[in-house]
């Protein structure tokens, strides 16, 4: 039984298993699992496998992301989580996906072949003047990248493409920033520093589906 | 006032209306130069007012379409020797588990043929051809205790043999490549780390870029991760080298010298690595040379060093040693101070004191305190210890209660 989750654009079924309502029925992208419902098709979304539907699991309610919405995604990677969040924003929706590394962006340009709403960009989140002509303001800034200065990247990419009232999600990789320190104390910093311009609307530590992480959810 | 904003979809002039910009038109950079002369590049501050103007659905397409040929594009610039380097010296490292795997097999089937020659053997390579080279004759051999196996036996051993020996020739193919490709592009670092350890280095750093950003101290710990994290997290011993362990120069020094000398290498090697990546001279002979000089030199120092420590410590060297170190002694008499020295951190009433200051204070003391204070040769101090029954040991503080080893899980 597929019904819909508290959060918007998340369904459930009778396991508690998190899904989205696929845009591209009849494709897998990533060997998740499958079901049927209706006329729909709906694509697991493990915790295990992404910081998103693990803030989810933990509990989260108000993660920002409608229908029809922009979305700056930093630190896109192979894809996992922005095909999901593609699902979430619908055909109406974009998502602008940025990563670094030429080897993982050629895997999310074989998956924005597939799902035109994903637009893949190869630059550094670091340099936000070398995309600055290539995206447009967002309403949703999600940034998930192990950098040393991923609090400074996250409030920068804030400044200059969210929309006032738009939502900032801030996967905090506390052994990217410290090796030795204790976790928690870390992703406390990082939320200190994001409060001096954002209000937190959540924070939550993302155990145990990913060790030494946690996940800001801010509203400008 | 007019600007005019070069975006990837279009290039846009916009117009001041009242404290906003809106698009006023839209088309190919040049033509709109022409049909707006005063209009002037926009200013940063202002870009996110145009960025939110361009968030509507009929640009999605545009996005879409203009990014993903320019990403297509940068992707095809990103490629470089990095890369190639990187994928070569990976397969290096998988050939050389594979051919192990392989050879293990081989040895374990041949030998039921004729076990003398794995136990004769230990190189694989050689072992390899050995069994090809030799499989073909009839093994009557009265001497060995293999079974004698027929030739439809034998001729799937040699299979597995002869691809050993391909995969043998094809990882000397791909140092003989990585040689000609690192020689245009890293030619101080090959020639300083040699092929397998430069390729290594490039590939750990990443990038040649990377790696000459890198600081010599990181470079010389480049591969050592796991060791490095485990002594920042626990407070084990810390690694000194990493895959520059193999270099000839670190096997070659001792035990003791070899963190130093991979020190020293990792030094140069990170010049050399910028030397490189900013198309620098070809400097690495001259390294090269400086080291081995400059090895050669600190490891006598580092001898001396050590003699001169040990002949002080006289229990612990052997007789030879102690026999030296007496004559050294005889030679050069003790400064006079050391014999009649008294150490100041004592508390007053242990040292010798004042022996008029006893006289007089003598009579009215208790008898257990007097012993203390006592001026005889063997009084004092000396004689308080002996009656407390106090090693040395346990006034100068065991040896663990100074800085105490940081452990945390």
């Amino acid at each position: 039984m597929i019904t819909p989750h508290k959060v918007f654009e998340l369904y459930n079924d009778d396991k508690r298993r998190l899904y989205t309502k696929s845009i591209h029925p009849g494709s897998i992208f990533f060997e998740e699992k499958i079901v049927h419902a209706g006329a729909d098709e709906y694509r697991e979304f493990e915790p295990r496998r992404s910081k998103l539907a693990a803030t989810i699991a933990k509990g989260a309610t108000n993660i920002g992301i409608r229908q029809g919405m922009i979305v700056l995604y930093l630190g896109a990677s192979h894809g996992y989580t922005p095909s999901f969040i593609s699902d979430m924003v619908g055909n109406e929706g974009l998502v602008f996906g940025i990563d670094f590394a030429p080897r993982v962006v050629r895997d999310l340009v074989f998956l924005a072949q597939k799902k035109k709403n994903i637009v893949p960009i190869l630059a550094d989140c670091n340099h936000p003047e070398n995309y600055a002509h290539r995206i447009c303001a967002a309403d949703i800034v999600y940034q998930d990248v192990a950098q040393r200065n991923q609090a400074e990247i996250f409030l920068e990419n804030c400044r200059l493409f969210l929309k006032k009232g738009g939502y900032g999600l801030l996967a905090v990789k506390a052994r990217s920033i410290n090796a030795k320190e204790n976790s928690k104390k870390i992703c406390e910093e990082v939320r200190k520093m994001v409060e001096k311009e954002m209000t937190v609307i959540d924070f939550r530590m993302l155990e145990p589906f990913e060790l030494d992480h946690a996940m800001i959810v801010v509203k400008k | 006032m007019e600007y005019y904003f070069n975006h990837i979809i279009n290039c846009f002039v916009l117009k001041e209306m009242g404290a906003g910009l809106s698009i006023v038109a839209e088309g190919e950079e040049n033509k709109l130069k022409k049909e707006f002369p005063q209009a002037k590049l926009l200013p940063i501050e202002k870009n996110f007012t145009v960025l939110s103007l361009l968030a509507k659905k009929d640009n999605y397409q545009a996005f879409y379409e203009k990014n993903i040929e320019q990403t297509k594009e940068d992707l095809r610039k990103s490629v470089n020797e990095d890369c190639l380097i990187i994928q070569a010296i990976a397969n290096i490292n998988e050939l050389d588990r594979v051919v192990n795997i392989l050879a293990k097999r081989l040895r374990e089937w041949e030998s039921w043929s004729y076990p003398e020659l794995s136990e004769e053997i230990m190189d694989h390579k050689t072992y390899a051809q050995l069994v090809l080279e030799t499989i073909a004759e009839s093994r009557t051999n009265a001497n060995s205790m293999g079974a004698d196996l027929s030739s439809f036996h034998l001729e799937e051993i040699k299979l597995l043999a002869s691809e050993i020996i391909n995969i043998y020739s094809l990882r000397h193919k791909h140092e003989a490549y990585l040689e000609n490709v690192m020689k245009e592009y890293c030619p101080n670092i090959m020639e300083l780390a040699g092929v397998t350890i430069g390729a290594r280095l490039v590939e750990l750093g990443r990038s040649l870029k990377h790696l000459a950003l890198l600081p010599a101290s990181t470079i010389q710990l480049l591969g050592a991760e796991k060791a490095l994290f485990r002594h920042i997290k626990t407070g084990s011993r810390s690694p000194k080298f990493g895959v520059i362990h193999a270099h000839p120069l670190v096997q070659k020094a001792k035990r003791e010298d070899k963190g130093k000398v991979a020190r020293m290498l990792a030094d140069k090697l990170s010049l050399c690595a910028r030397l490189d990546y900013f198309k620098g001279e070809f400097k690495a002979p001259d390294y090269k040379k400086e080291l081995e000089e400059k090895i050669a030199v600190s490891s006598n120092l580092i001898k001396t060093k050590y003699l001169t420590k040990r002949n002080t410590d006289i229990v612990l060297t052997g007789e030879e040693h102690k026999s030296m170190v007496k004559q050294e002694y005889k030679q050069k008499p003790l400064p006079a101070a050391i014999k009649t020295f008294v150490p100041k951190a004592y508390p007053a009433k242990y040292s010798a004191p004042d022996k008029r200051l006893i006289a007089s204070k003598n009579e009215d003391q208790d008898s257990k305190e007097s012993a203390y204070n006592r001026s005889s040769p063997n009084g004092g101090y000396e004689a308080f210890r002996e009656k407390k029954k106090i090693g040395f040991s346990k006034n100068r503080g065991s040896r663990h209660s100074g800085k105490k080893k940081f452990y945390k899980r």
